[in-house]
């Protein structure tokens, strides 16, 4: 028998002898180019008002909570509490938590790779339509930019109405020369409105996209790129059950599922069913808490919580069970799906001339 | 001295209760027994089995010794204990195929085992036992993962069939 026959049967046992999951739990690298809506294409005017905008805190009502308060990149775009602190917090990180301010109930999700919301296991976006917030209630990213502006704890407190916000910041933002000739760069003629605010913030976003992780160089074909660890970690991940739901090149089936999460307050109910969206495992080790109102405090914690976790309800999903055993494992691959890096630049001044990030 | 050993070769199955593995798997063995007295029989053990569970396989060697006790040595069905120590090697290959590729690693190791073992012997010829082996230094210890749960201490159950030479 030839060196290659015998190669080609070698391979074939190996191959049969592997895993093969079904398409829907499945998982592969994220694509090259980020999916953006015909009609607010990625260009640099627009993405860098959209940074400046993400930054300053003139869009609350207070003016004193950006964007960045809760998705800072100190924190992987999140915010490292289990709850967000909207209007009337001070700092960011644990500071923010110690001090005053609207307790959020949920747990601030990390904007890095929300461009993608919504990406099918087999590669398919429609920006448009991509998912957002743990409930679903929006969709896009255009959309979901002007959520916390309208929402009374998060960044509108109660100065002004939810009707009038809006207005409210395009007088503010039309009152700022420098704003007013950078929406007219970003926008021509349309200048500055509601939807070019929220344009903008989204064209800005969709640049906060990690670079190629370990796990999506070894996914091109890079065999050093994950170590043996890692692959076991993945295998373990795939066998047990997690990808049933953490699919996909986001590891995200970008459904609502109804786990049975400890509550840390008054029950929330999410999309109204008490479901919430699969959180995608993109830099996952940097974006603790976890879990939507951020009751489990590490990565291991949700590994133990899946070991745990009793399911009794036909109405409860999560019946998984991490690889005994293969703790290390996991945490391994998890670091493979988070050491992309980002952009974290914090600039200096915004337009308003107030503190970028807020107080 | 020790005279020339009793010689059981033996096959069955090894059933794992450690990391993913869940199914059972094939084992074959040889175990070798020096009568120290006329109870009591030093042994040394010998085998090789296999474990499979979706996309990874490990096939694994012991090497061990021990002690058996048999309180009743003539009776035509004769119960024993055995106690033991041994170490285990394995050689280990995951692979999951994937849409843009085959994700594949082959890893290698050893564990500690301490076994404990019952069974009988038959007509002075064949053996039937059954064993546990407990995993008392596993290949690895968890260097990031610190939660509470997926104790690497566990081991595997042995069942078999033996026949002496």
């Amino acid at each position: 028998m030839s060196f290659h026959r015998l190669l080609s049967v070698a391979l074939l046992l190996a191959i049969g002898c592997s895993l093969k999951p079904p398409a829907s739990e499945t998982l592969s690298s994220l694509p090259t180019s980020v999916p953006a809506p015909a009609d607010n294409p990625t260009r640099p005017e627009a993405v860098e008002l959209g940074r400046a905008l993400f930054w300053d805190p003139i869009l609350s009502g207070n003016r004193d909570v950006a964007c960045a308060t809760c998705h800072h990149p100190s924190f992987g775009y999140t915010d490292g509490l289990a709850v967000s602190v909207g209007v009337g917090g001070r700092g960011v990180g644990s500071a923010r938590a110690a001090g005053p301010g609207a307790r959020v109930a949920r747990n601030s999700m990390s904007v890095l790779g929300a461009a993608f919301n919504g990406l099918t296991v087999d590669g398919a976006a429609l920006p448009e339509a991509a998912p957002m917030f743990w409930d679903h209630r929006t969709a896009s990213l255009e959309a979901q930019a002007l959520g916390p502006i309208k929402n009374e704890l998060e960044m509108r407190g109660n100065a002004f109405r939810e009707d009038e916000i809006l207005d409210e910041l395009v007088a503010r933002l039309s009152g700022i020369p420098e704003y007013v000739a950078r929406f007219r760069a970003a926008f021509g003629a349309e200048g500055v409105t509601a939807t070019t605010l929220a344009k903008a913030i989204a064209a800005f976003e969709r640049t906060l996209v990690p670079s190629p992780t370990s796990f999506d160089r070894y996914m091109a074909g890079d065999d050093g790129a994950m170590t043996a660890s890692q692959i076991r970690g993945m295998h373990g991940f795939i066998a047990q059950g997690c990808a049933r739901c953490h699919s996909g090149p986001m590891l995200s089936d970008f459904k609502l599922h109804r786990l049975p999460v400890r509550e840390s307050g008054a029950p929330d109910l999410g999309d109204g069913t008490g479901q919430f969206r699969t959180p995608s495992l993109r830099m996952i080790t940097l974006t603790a808490p976890y879990m939507h109102n951020g009751t489990v405090t590490t990565l291991d914690g949700t590994i133990d919580f899946y070991h745990n976790l009793e399911v009794t309800s036909p109405l409860l999903e999560g019946d998984v069970e991490p690889p005994l055993g293969g703790g290390d494992d996991l945490r391994a691959f998890y670091e493979a799906l988070s050491d992309g890096t980002f952009d974290r630049t914090i600039p200096e001044r915004v337009p308003s001339g107030l503190p970028p990030g807020g107080t | 001295m020790l005279r020339s050993p009793e010689v059981t070769v033996r096959a069955g199955a090894v059933f794992p209760m450690f990391l993913i593995y869940e199914n059972p798997g094939p084992l074959a063995g040889v175990t070798l027994g020096w009568r120290l007295a006329q109870r009591l029989e030093l042994v040394a053990r010998g085998e090789a089995g296999a474990l499979f569970f979706d996309g990874i396989q490990r096939y694994q060697a012991k090497l061990g010794v021990g002690v058996r006790l048999m309180p009743w040595p003539k009776w035509p069905v004769s119960p024993w204990v055995q106690l033991g120590v041994g170490t285990t090697a394995h050689a280990e290959r995951v692979g999951v195929v994937l849409p843009e590729r085959t994700a594949s690693a082959t890893d290698f190791g050893a564990v500690v085992t301490a076994d404990a073992s019952l069974g009988v012997r038959i007509v002075q010829r064949f053996e039937v036992g059954l064993g546990w082996d407990h995993i008392v230094v596993p290949w690895s210890y968890y260097s990031v993962y610190m939660g509470n749960e997926a104790d690497p201490h566990r081991g595997y159950a042995l069942a078999w069939f033996g026949v002496k030479l």
